[in-house]
């Protein structure tokens, strides 16, 4: 097997998600790589700091998911207790040993731009249609058969400049690989799909380049992520054909719109009220927004001073031993100043 | 109505080809005068051909029902590539906006293609009652008739669906079915025998020489088939029913031979299905190791070998698989590996999908429910919505399997025979015997060997490129050309 191999377990990067330190809830784990994003999931997921890894492994299937963490406990690498994850001191020294033998993510900050999935295929599918083109050739059959990408890749041909259009974009893509090694820069080149080129899967791919296919896997998706990072802020063909897919901000759709009308001064009653939406779901969007963009959430809106000094008082220490006192549970304000403050002490936590 | 030689006009101007393949013409004459049409056509005799010909010809879109999701992003994409632009996919990739796009200008596409599932929907068949059907298309019709693994339920809704639509003229396709499935496929899409018009060709492919292996072990069947893709020439297919086999496989055969080997199967995702098709197609792989997902549309005549590592569950099944083989017309062969016992694979598979009497009287009481029993959930639920009780879906399971059995005990004479193997099959499928002879099979005490067919490697193409020589700067060269 290609895998790296520890005690005869297959280690896969799941164990960099875990730690020693802190007990993991799996079910966040699982949630956050599949893109389940519940704001509890959410509040989790940024507390272990594994957020980039949103929505990583959608097509994840629970029976691989809890496979590998029984391997890992078998191995005695990790010990679950009450559907929490720790590892042990051997993990963790199979953790360090992890990073010693596989590639780290280096793009990790790009995750959040989009769905890294779709920027990949789109990318492809655009390369296959210029390599065609530049070789006068009509008559190929697409890599991609979805409607919307056709379409998408179509009117972003149509509306660029012909004449250097593949001199263009070859150049691009010629100085965003310089930027990496060269073994990513043929990993990454040798994916594409052209004129008379099948291009090679992952795992071709990565037995070529003597990459284990764990890595492989990785890779790829940190590679497009740091394609996507690269061209964000450009300009020039590469980032019109990427841009449509670029999220301003990891928010949901229904948190943003919360999100545009809490800067434009409406209380949370009047977006209730504007969106026909409960007062608990406009919570849960600005709960969502204060975890995403603690830098930017006026935490002292809703947290006044007399709250403020009432948290302190209670909740100290370590934030995720905090157990919330219910004193309203009516309509759950004071939950939703609880986790507030929960999550601007982490933020303080992480900026420090 | 047009004359033959219209028609044959027709054809080379739209599709390039000379002449009609045997059977085309008798086909499409049939279908332009609005006779429903069932046409048992070995693979690779031009079946797309039989609708698109008449799709350009007659007023009305033309609806493809295909049970394969590869199969039928393969002939839209082929469509396409021949610069058809009016085609659509009616599939669970689309998005429901996107569904709902396409359902609101449906007129617009000549060809819709659609799976039975998709069709079942009622937003679907009505959008489909509303435009113009020129004729309706069955592909792989078998499915209508199939049960085990493959059966899917809501083939037996497209009657419905025919009658909703105003009996347009429909035409089915296979590559095989007995005399027993031609009838049992009429009979589900509810149409008049007398009146059906039938062009059955013979399933016999005599380029294909058919030679099966029996072996002690699994071990022992390994050492077997490395011999043979050592010694026979490329491009070949083998045929596994397990992903994960066909996986290792195909990573311990590369290693050992140093040829290009892939596997292809529907747990691998789009993309790399997409390359591996293509390397396949263009001579860079030599051989693929797939499950049954691979094959179905697949258009390269040349390949030399089929081996089956796993038996099929019924003799329709192989002797479409080995089908692919030679196409061209030239020597090929197809090869079953048995071991003892094999066929438990496809027994236990077919027990998975055939819930027990008690079970079936539980789910129609209502003690269990669809997502206890997963896909035999799904089949039970498509029953008792068709009104069936407990007591009619049983026996129905009972028949199913008991043809099931018969089935698999074919597929296991043709392995025990020592009589000709080609006769064995002819006369399964109603057709008359022939003479055996040296290339015909390895029944009758026959001897063969890679090199008395001609099939024995020579060229030491498609072997694995040296690692260490890709070089990113070249490939950008080679894939975006400039004439400057
Ligand atoms: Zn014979």
């Amino acid at each position: 097997m290609l895998n790296g191999m520890t005690g005869g377990i297959i280690v896969t990067y799941l164990i960099t998600l875990l730690s020693a330190k802190q007990s993991r809830r799996i079910r966040v784990i699982e949630n956050i790589l599949h893109n389940k994003r519940t704001v509890t999931t959410l509040f989790w997921g940024m507390r272990y700091q594994i957020l980039p890894w949103l929505g990583s492994m959608r097509q994840l299937e629970r029976a691989d998911f809890d496979a590998q963490l029984s391997q890992l406990v078998a191995a005695g690498l990790a010990n679950i207790s009450q559907n929490q994850v720790l590892l042990s001191s051997a993990g963790y020294q199979a953790q360090l040993q992890f990073w010693q033998h596989h590639q780290r993510p280096q793009f990790l900050k790009f995750y959040l731009l989009g769905d890294i999935d779709k920027m990949e295929k789109r990318v492809l599918l655009a390369g296959q249609v210029l390599s065609e083109y530049s070789f006068q050739n009509k008559n190929y059959a697409p890599l991609s058969f979805d409607g919307d990408e056709l379409r998408a890749v179509k009117l972003w041909f149509h509306q660029q400049n012909k004449s250097n259009l593949v001199f263009q974009f070859k150049q691009e893509l010629t100085t965003f690989l310089s930027t990496l090694g060269e073994q990513q820069a043929n990993f990454l080149v040798m994916q594409l799909v052209g004129h008379k080129v099948a291009g090679w899967s992952t795992e071709q791919a990565a037995e070529q380049l003597e990459l284990p296919v764990i890595d492989a896997t990785m890779v790829r998706r940190d590679l497009w992520a740091g394609l996507t990072g690269f061209f964000v802020d450009k300009t020039g063909p590469m980032h019109d054909l990427i841009a449509p897919l670029i999220q301003a901000t990891p928010l949901s759709h229904s948190t943003q719109i919360t999100y545009e009308l809490f800067n434009r001064g409406y209380s949370i009653e009047q977006i209730c009220r504007a969106r026909h939406l409960k007062l608990s779901t406009i919570r849960e969007h600005l709960l969502e927004v204060a975890i995403f963009l603690p830098r930017k959430f006026p935490f002292q809106t809703f947290l006044s001073d007399p709250v403020m000094q009432q948290l302190e008082q209670h909740y100290q220490g370590n934030v995720d031993q905090w157990q919330f006192n219910a004193t309203d549970k009516s309509d759950g304000q004071s939950f939703f100043y609880f986790r507030l403050f929960q999550i601007m002490r982490s933020y303080q936590e992480y900026a420090q | 109505m047009l004359s033959e030689q219209q028609l044959t006009k027709f054809l080379q101007q739209k599709f390039g080809y000379e002449s009609f393949r045997p059977g085309q013409l008798d086909v499409v004459t049939a279908v332009m005068n609005g006779q429903n049409t069932l046409a048992v056509l070995p693979t690779g005799a031009g079946k797309t051909l039989l609708y698109q010909l008449p799709a350009y010809l007659m007023n009305g879109s033309v609806v493809i029902v295909s049970p394969l999701l590869s199969l039928m992003q393969d002939q839209v994409a082929r469509l396409r590539s021949n610069g058809e632009k009016s085609v659509t996919m009616l599939s669970s990739l689309q998005s429901v906006s996107q569904r709902q796009a396409t359902l609101a200008h449906l007129s617009q596409f000549r060809f819709i293609f659609a799976s039975p599932e998709i069709l079942a929907q009622q937003n679907v068949s009505d959008a489909l009652q509303r435009i113009s059907v020129s004729l309706f298309v069955v592909d792989e019709a078998h499915c209508v008739s199939q049960w085990g693994p493959n059966f899917r339920p809501h083939y037996l809704m497209l009657k419905g669906l025919i009658q909703h639509l105003g009996k347009p003229t429909t035409l089915m396709l296979t590559a095989t079915a007995t005399k027993r499935v031609q009838r049992d496929i009429l009979d589900k899409l509810g149409l008049d025998k007398q009146s059906v018009k039938s062009a059955v060709r013979s399933v016999n492919r005599e380029n294909i020489f058919m030679a099966v292996k029996k072996l002690r072990t699994s071990e022992a069947k390994n050492q077997e088939l490395l011999e043979l893709v050592t010694q026979l020439t490329g491009p070949g297919i083998i045929y596994f029913s397990s992903r994960k086999q066909a996986t290792q496989i195909a990573g311990w055969l590369q290693e050992q031979t140093g040829l290009a080997v892939a596997a292809y199967h529907a747990g691998i995702d789009q993309t790399a299905r997409y390359k591996i098709q293509h390397q396949f197609m263009q001579n860079k792989l030599q051989i693929i190791c797939a499950t049954s997902a691979f094959g179905m549309g697949i258009d390269k005549d040349d390949i030399r070998f089929v081996i089956h590592y796993h038996l099929c569950a019924n003799l329709e099944n192989y002797v479409q698989e080995i089908g692919r083989a030679g196409r061209d017309g030239n020597q090929s062969i197809a090869i079953l590996l048995y071991c003892d016992g094999d066929e438990r694979i496809p027994q236990r598979l077919n027990q998975l999908t055939i819930p027990s009497p008690q079970v079936v009287i539980d789910f129609v009481s209502g003690r269990v429910t669809v997502d206890q029993l997963g896909e035999s959930g799904e089949l039970l639920s498509f029953y008792v919505s068709a009104g069936w009780n407990a007591e009619r879906i049983n026996q129905s399971f009972i028949e199913r399997k008991q043809q099931e059995k018969e089935q698999l005990n074919a597929m296991l004479q043709y392995i025990m025979s020592e009589h000709c193997r080609r006769n064995l099959v002819l006369a399964y499928f109603d057709e008359t015997t022939m003479q055996h002879d040296d290339g015909c099979c390895d029944g009758e005490q026959t001897e063969w060997s890679a090199a008395t067919l001609g099939l024995q490697r020579e060229n030491e193409a498609y072997i694995v490129p040296p690692k260490g020589q890709f070089n990113w700067l070249q490939q950008l060269d080679s894939l975006f050309f400039e004439n400057s």
